[in-house]
């Protein structure tokens, strides 16, 4: 199995009857949510579980650009424990920095351990639907990345790139059509979500998940 | 034209090619502070700052009366972009860590001692009943004679324990025994199983007793008119005193329903009239016919009193629970 880099900048993969991803380890020896760590030649990668990660899901099913190189800086929405926020963190290096926010206060106990281990990353206690609650905390940033399960979470995507993603700056978001509306089809749900995002962002790419996340998709966007 | 903007590192002052100006850093870490930020209150040194510039100040705390701001509040990214430097966001970074640990500890209330205490009971009948069924399967090769005559496994574990087969064979009259025979080592290996189901019987015992303690302090009306179990068993449902203080009446008469309720909506199947509450002496003791309208006093007067403990008022419990036994005793 030979490690090979991507396309983008900061991922790997192997080649093998199925195309695995990688990031390189920032933090040597520590696993993080239990995925394989893989040694080749003096670096240390973790192999990126697409079925435990949105954005891992997106590489798999081969989203063209994600807009996270390294040094950038990055606000993720909806940390959680931090599964993907580690991996987001291996990309954007000792150099970048990461904003990881979510709202529930058992969450984010895990995640202050894994930003003790990780300089790049920060804890945020608060509320994405009212992105001035955390104005104190922050900077502006060249990614938003957004999984939340909301019903608003459009709204909530749009609110956090207006007020923190920097021009020319690109937004991931992670839709989940059954916290929207449960009872419509899922694609019909992606047509209204890209026709509100278009009102003031460029829609760079957009991917169902299928079958790694059922009725999920991400888009990639870009400010204007 | 300035600028002024506060964040966690201090209170800055921009000039309109946003180049800094002026600053004022915070030296300690002032909690309060950080909350009137968070809440979108101005702070005194905002103030000071507003009036040494005379600027506007944007972010958080516009929009309340001072400097030249018109309510609409924003930050220009340009702004923002200043705190992009290394040694900004690591600044940032170890004071916020220092917030959020304290905004976790300060999350867990002491009710949550009750929830986890509850479910610890729970999952203790479930291991203890597993543990007994094995044990009776077990020792049904050695006795089975006895062990179809006792249905209670900790009692059954406490005699098997006392007492020799043929003691207990000759107590049932019993000549001949269908069980085989087993020596010592056999024995030895069976009775630690029933020395630990005793175990657990104490454990669960004394987390009864803690349970009943902790509602004492947290929850007196409740337990005044539930009981320590049932309870508990409300606030572990509910996920903590403060969300059961939210819940109305009638989710409290049904908790631990929601899977006939749930079947209630979806089917149009007939609605559950009670969930834990039936286990309650005042709803078990009621005539069929007025079991529903008992639970539904009982989750009245519960409702009253877990918002008085919630927000720590008198002692009215033995109040409730005397209404409730004179309604009911109209109804019977």
């Amino acid at each position: 199995m030979r490690i090979k880099e991507h396309k983008l900048k900061g991922i790997y993969f192997t080649d093998g009857k199925r195309k695995k991803f990688l990031t390189k380890n920032l933090v040597k020896g520590k696993s993080v949510y239990g995925e394989d760590l893989i040694r080749d030649g003096g670096a240390e990668y973790r192999l990126w579980d697409p079925q435990r990660s949105k954005l891992g899901a997106g590489l798999v099913k081969g989203v063209s650009q994600i807009g996270i190189y390294p040094g950038s800086i990055v606000l993720y929405l909806g940390a959680s424990t931090g599964t993907t926020v580690s991996h987001v963190s291996d990309i954007v290096g000792p150099e970048g920095f990461v904003f990881a926010l979510d709202f529930a206060p058992r969450t984010t106990r895990e995640l202050v351990f894994l930003c003790e281990d990780r300089k790049n990353v920060m804890p945020i206690l608060a509320d994405a639907s009212q992105p001035k609650t955390y104005l104190h905390l922050m900077s502006s940033v060249d990614c938003v990345f957004q999984d939340v399960a909301q019903r608003n979470q459009t709204e909530i995507f749009m609110k956090n790139c207006k007020t923190y993603l920097k021009k020319e700056g690109f937004g991931i978001y992670a839709v989940k059509s059954r916290s929207i509306d449960v009872a419509r089809k899922p694609r019909q749900v992606f047509r209204e979500v890209r026709e509100e995002l278009e009102k003031t962002l460029v829609v760079v790419d957009f991917k169902e998940l299928d079958p790694l996340e059922k009725d999920h998709c991400v888009f990639v966007v870009k400010k204007k | 034209m300035n600028y002024i903007y506060a964040n966690i590192l201090g209170v800055w002052v921009f000039n309109d090619q946003f180049e800094v100006e002026d600053k004022l850093l915070f030296s300690e870490d002032d909690y309060s502070r950080i909350l009137k930020l968070e809440n979108g209150k101005l702070i005194d040194e905002e103030k000071q700052l507003a009036e040494k510039y005379d600027g506007k100040i944007v972010g958080n705390s516009t929009g309340y009366g001072l400097g030249k701001s018109n309510g609409k509040s924003y930050v220009p990214l340009k702004i923002l972009a200043y705190f992009r430097e290394k040694k900004f966001l690591n600044e940032i970074k170890s004071k916020t860590l220092r917030l959020v640990k304290k905004k976790i500890s300060e999350d867990v209330k002491k009710d949550a001692l009750i929830v986890q205490a509850m479910n610890q009971i729970d999952e203790l009948d479930k291991i203890m009943n597993n543990l007994g069924k094995r044990l009776r399967e077990w020792y049904g090769l050695y006795n089975p004679e006895f062990e179809r005559t006792i249905s209670d496994h900790e009692k059954f574990a406490e005699i098997l324990l006392k007492k020799s087969k043929e003691e207990l064979l000759r107590e049932l009259n019993i000549e001949l025994s269908m069980g085989i025979d087993l020596n010592n080592n056999d024995l030895l290996a069976l009775r630690r199983v029933a020395q630990q189901l005793i175990e657990l019987g104490k454990l669960k015992e004394d987390q009864k007793e803690y349970v009943d303690e902790l509602m004492k302090k947290e929850a007196p009306n409740v337990l005044a008119i539930c009981g320590p179990m049932i309870g508990g068993k409300l606030v572990s449902l509910a996920g903590g005193l403060e969300k059961l203080s939210l819940f109305p009446a009638s989710t409290i008469q049904l908790l631990g329903a929601e899977k006939a309720l749930f079947r209630h909506i979806k089917t149009g199947a007939r609605c559950p009239k009670y969930g834990i509450l039936i286990n309650h002496p005042f709803v078990t003791g009621a005539k069929k016919d007025i079991k529903a309208r008992a639970a539904r006093l009982l989750a009245d007067k519960i409702s009253i009193a877990v918002k008085v403990d919630y927000f720590k008022g008198e002692f009215i419990g033995d109040k409730l629970k005397k209404e409730i036994q004179d309604k009911l005793k109209l109804e019977n």
